[in-house]
């Protein structure tokens, strides 16, 4: 049995390495803890797969994902996650908590697509970090996998409508973020609909 | 004059963010050290091409040399299997012998002293590994048992509260399972959690050694990383 459970770990699961180290470096910031946790997160796939809680034709990437979300969730509440930019509070679903994101004044984005590949990748990911985990999670299975909302919908076990919100407000959210910075080096001018004028 | 409206700033700007994310998926990361690690603890199964076929009579010289190595290493670790490699302790076996010990349902020998833990343990088992010190630990009680037919030394303690058993075997004898690891110093520690005791086992001076009890892994691991080895070991 754990002979086989061995084959069918480096036949199914292992090549999804990169995915799953990826996605623990988006949400973790930090290469040292990624490794950490994508480590901890194959070891409880692999022993899944060991008590045959691996059903054949399931979703590889999203079935890893939950597997990675509850380590995460594991981790940040005992505590062993020493990155300190996640608090607890921040696992709750923030949907409601939110501010309001509707801005009545829209700085100059006129190019966003332009202003956004400045960044580096890097700075993306120190940006998403600082988002709370419910959004951060949700940006990540969505538009950084690219997973449909319904797939996410069950990684992160809430409503489609709910992963749909938060994509919206992750996204302003992130923007609003990166502003300041795209200011700092001139990305942008001022702001204030000062140059929505063409 | 092309004047955006707030619902087209929202809608080009979140699309131009979730372009830029979209792209994160694709960035290149570097596994080596995860692969290190999962090696290490869940060994890959024997490929079909490290088996011997009949065209191994066509190998040129280097590449027979090759495989008559591999035989010879196959050959031994055969003959090293039967004759015991390390067997894995389980963390269900630990915690088992953790809550007999705790409520004294196997036979154990009361002690106030890492010392006389030793020098009672020895007198049982003239071979066991020593025990290191446990710095700032309140002793109960030791006794040998076995892992399979592996002798193991347990000596069982107080820290922060909580009864913590300490087992200490040959490295060569006992293997921890497959666990997440943390490293302090070099030393590698593996931690496992059941329903509420937390497992951290180690290798360090020839010897396996495994810590359990109802305390946080980063105390245990703290406890472990302080042990004191005899220095005539």
């Amino acid at each position: 049995m754990e002979q086989d459970a061995t084959a069918r770990f480096y036949e199914l699961v292992w090549p999804h390495r990169d995915t799953v180290l990826r996605l623990a470096m988006i949400l973790t910031g930090k290469s040292d803890q990624a490794d950490d946790l994508a480590q901890e997160t194959f070891i409880k796939a692999y022993k899944a797969m060991d008590r045959g809680q691996f059903r054949p034709g399931t979703d590889i990437v999203a079935w890893l994902a939950t597997i990675l979300r509850h380590t995460r969730i594991d981790r940040l509440r005992s505590g062993r996650a020493a990155a300190g930019n996640v608090s607890l509070d921040e696992l709750s679903d923030v949907a409601g908590d939110l501010a309001d994101t509707g801005e009545t004044q829209y700085p100059d984005w006129h190019n966003p697509q332009d202003i956004l590949s400045a960044f580096g990748d890097q700075e993306i990911i120190d940006a998403l970090t600082t988002l709370p985990e419910d959004i951060r999670w949700t940006l990540l299975l969505v538009d950084v996998q690219g997973m449909d909302h319904k797939d996410a919908a069950v990684v992160l076990d809430i409503p489609v409508g709910t992963v749909k919100s938060r994509v919206h407000r992750g996204r302003t959210m992130l923007r609003q973020t990166l502003e300041p910075l795209a200011k700092e080096r001139r990305l942008m001018r001022g702001g204030k609909g000062a140059a929505i004028e063409d | 004059m092309n004047i955006p409206t707030p619902d087209k700033f929202q809608s080009d700007t979140n699309r131009a963010v979730a372009d830029r994310l979209a792209r994160l998926g694709t960035m290149p990361v570097d596994t080596t050290r995860l692969e290190r690690m999962i090696g290490t603890q869940i060994p890959r199964p024997a490929t079909p091409s490290a088996r011997a076929t009949p065209r191994l009579r066509w190998l040129r010289p280097l590449q027979a040399l090759a495989a008559s190595l591999l035989v010879t290493a196959v050959v031994g670790a055969l003959i090293w299997s039967a004759t015991g490699g390390p067997v894995m302790a389980s963390t269900a076996q630990m915690a088992q012998m953790h809550r007999d010990l705790v409520a004294e349902r196997v036979p154990v020998t009361k002690v106030d002293s890492i010392e006389e833990a030793s020098r009672i343990l020895a007198g049982q088992q003239p071979d066991q590994p020593g025990l290191p010190a446990v710095p700032n630990a309140h002793l109960m009680a030791c006794c040998m048992t076995s892992i399979k037919d592996r002798q193991v030394a347990c000596v069982l303690f107080r820290n922060d509260g909580q009864p913590v058993t300490m087992s200490v075997a040959r490295a060569s004898d006992v293997r921890s399972p497959p666990s997440p690891t943390t490293t302090r110093d070099g030393v590698s520690y593996h931690v496992e959690t059941t329903d509420t005791l937390t497992m951290v086992t180690t290798q360090r001076d020839g010897r396996w050694i495994c810590l359990i009890g109802e305390l946080p892994a980063d105390r245990l691991i703290e406890i472990a990383h302080g042990l004191q080895f005899p220095q005539d070991e």
